[in-house]
């Protein structure tokens, strides 16, 4: 395994130790919690150059 | 790979984005996430909507690199009216910024790319590509940027060439 390649799974490791350390941890959300969070990603996915609406996407599906 | 028959969890409907459905599951503990009908998400390129099996490589590509949890539930519906149920970890948090999203993809020694489709970011090391790596699209938590729903492929040469990648 070249250096490169090597350095990439060390840093794979590390995000599978990171995810589970979180999840140790982790708590339920909260309905105000969640609520409050999902407004976050909402005007966040609005911003996007990605979130087209219904019609957009099917057009540009045959275009 | 054969997926197992599944029904829609309680909690449908709660928000929708551009590739799925996503809501909480009764545990609070997970977020469940349906694709539209008929559809498999989205792909780098210029055809942009994802097939079955693409869709299905792009959640194990998205576990393998960031080890994000996604699960695969099962498939409701057939033909026109499929979706495919997952649910992943729900991760508190808020979106990361463009610059933290930014530091976290040069720190796995992905290199930016714009192109005629889209921003991505592209590891020549491994042929591992990576676009839709925005804000809305992965949660930074107490443990470090958790990129939950970025697009993950490995691309074929012919692609990167159309997108003058490499």
């Amino acid at each position: 395994m070249s250096a490169g390649l090597a350095s990439i799974e060390e840093r794979r490791a590390a995000d599978r130790q990171r995810v589970a350390e979180y999840l140790k941890n982790q708590c339920p959300f909260t309905d105000e919690e969640w609520a409050a969070q999902l407004r976050l990603f909402e005007t966040a996915g609005r911003d996007t150059a990605s979130a087209l609406p219904f019609w957009k996407r099917w057009f540009s599906r045959w275009n | 790979m054969e997926l197992k028959p599944a029904s829609l969890p309680p909690g449908f409907g709660q928000t929708r984005g551009s590739e799925h459905e996503v809501w909480l599951s009764a545990d609070k503990l997970r977020v469940i996430k349906a694709t539209h009908p008929g559809e498999f998400g989205r792909k780098f390129g210029p055809d942009r909507f994802a097939t079955l099996d693409e869709y299905l490589q792009r959640i194990r590509l998205l576990n393998e690199e960031f080890a994000v949890g996604w699960q695969i539930e099962g498939v409701c519906g057939d033909g026109r009216s499929q979706r495919i149920i997952t649910s992943q970890p729900a991760y508190h948090g808020k979106p990361p910024t463009l610059a933290e999203i930014r530091l976290f993809m040069l720190e796995r020694s992905f290199v930016f790319h714009r192109n005629r489709f889209g921003d991505a970011w592209f590891r020549k090391e491994d042929g591992v590509l990576v676009s839709d790596a925005e804000p809305k699209n992965a949660v930074a938590t107490a443990n470090g940027i958790m990129p939950f729903d970025f697009i993950i492929v490995r691309p074929k040469q012919e692609l990167l060439n159309a997108a003058q990648i490499g």
